[in-house]
């Protein structure tokens, strides 16, 4: 399976995250820290449904 | 309600030019650190998709191709449906405006044969179809030189074609008749030729031959423009998942602006973001 397609996920994810809290808070240091927890739930989200996926595909 | 410590200047102008240009509105207010998120974040995203693309992913209409191979050499009124994921795209602004641009050229241009009012002199990729003596129908993939020019004495136009094959040996053919050229405003970067070929080496009788083959299509004729479901093919054989990537990433940009957009016009959605959580504030209470 061609894995270097899912990377684009991670760059996506990231800038989801940050323009879509810039939009719910004016703080920057606000905006920052909800970016960084939004993105570190949301990749482990998807690595973890990746890793199910996996498993469920062997 | 708005923060006062906001400082939003006239939400209109704020809101329109924030459309116009992913984080210019938040410029415009002074807004710096956000209007850098939203423009270098979603112009990434959307540069990206576009790369991703080979910058064919945003177009505002498909065309309905009749019977005609492309719909480049169809040259009625063709069906026209809109895209759907331009109506995502569209929200990016000015990145996605020339669509709209093209898709009026594209009208404006339809039901008009082309016809050819400038030299042709160009590289040119195809095949040629001929008749060899055994009579058989022989079809070779090739490419070369075509030159043609308009209304030369009496004649409509007059032009050779040069291949050069794998062995690096050039033939000439005369372009003869039935030249049709593709549409001049369309979303390939290919333009369709197709002619009736002389091969000049044969005998006095000539050989026939027919070329269908395309041309290299100006980038300001091509460049987000309305295409069919033929070059949609093309493209999907040619960029396989890679072009579904590119439209979803434009897509996802433009859905991004409008959260920018409205920022600017009303403000952050939940708060300035110095407030305490809730909890902190109940255990003061």
């Amino acid at each position: 399976m061609d894995l270097t397609i899912l990377t684009h996920a991670i760059p996506l994810t990231a800038i989801i995250c940050l323009v879509y809290t810039a939009s719910r808070f004016e703080l920057p240091e606000r905006i920052l820290r909800s970016a960084a927890v939004m993105f570190g739930k949301t990749i482990g989200f998807l690595g973890a449904m990746y890793l199910l996926l996996l498993y469920l595909s062997r | 309600m708005r923060d006062p410590r906001i400082p939003l200047k006239s939400s209109l102008v704020a809101g329109l030019l924030a459309f116009l240009f992913p984080g210019a509105g938040h410029w415009y207010q002074g807004r710096r650190f956000k209007a850098t998120i939203y423009s270098v974040g979603i112009m990434t995203l959307f540069v990206w998709g576009m790369i991703l693309g080979n910058w064919q992913p945003v177009y505002s209409e498909l065309v309905y191709r009749g019977r005609a191979d492309t719909a480049q050499l169809e040259f009625n009124h063709p069906q026209l449906k809109m895209s759907f994921g331009y109506a995502a795209q569209f929200l990016v602004g000015a990145p996605a405006l020339p669509s709209l641009v093209q898709d009026f050229r594209f009208r404006n241009a339809t039901g008009k044969q082309e016809i050819l009012d400038s030299e042709i002199n160009s590289d040119f990729s195809g095949i040629i179809e001929s008749r060899g003596d055994d009579g058989e129908l022989r079809k070779e993939l090739v490419a070369g030189r075509i030159v043609i020019i308009p209304a030369v004495a009496d004649q409509p136009f007059a032009g050779t074609l040069t291949v050069v094959d794998k062995d690096g040996i050039e033939t000439e053919y005369e372009v003869e008749s039935n030249l049709r050229l593709g549409r001049a405003i369309f979303g390939s970067p290919r333009r369709e030729i197709r002619c009736d070929l002389v091969d000049k080496a044969a005998d006095e009788t000539g050989s026939d031959a027919s070329l269908q083959g395309t041309i290299p299509r100006s980038f300001q004729d091509w460049f987000q423009a309305p295409r069919d479901t033929h070059e949609l093919d093309q493209l999907h054989g040619d960029l396989n998942r890679r072009f579904d990537i590119a439209s979803v990433f434009t897509w996802i940009a433009g859905l991004l602006n409008l959260l920018a957009i409205w920022d600017a016009a009303d403000g952050p959605a939940y708060a300035y973001g110095d407030e305490k959580p809730e909890k902190e504030e109940e255990e003061e209470d």
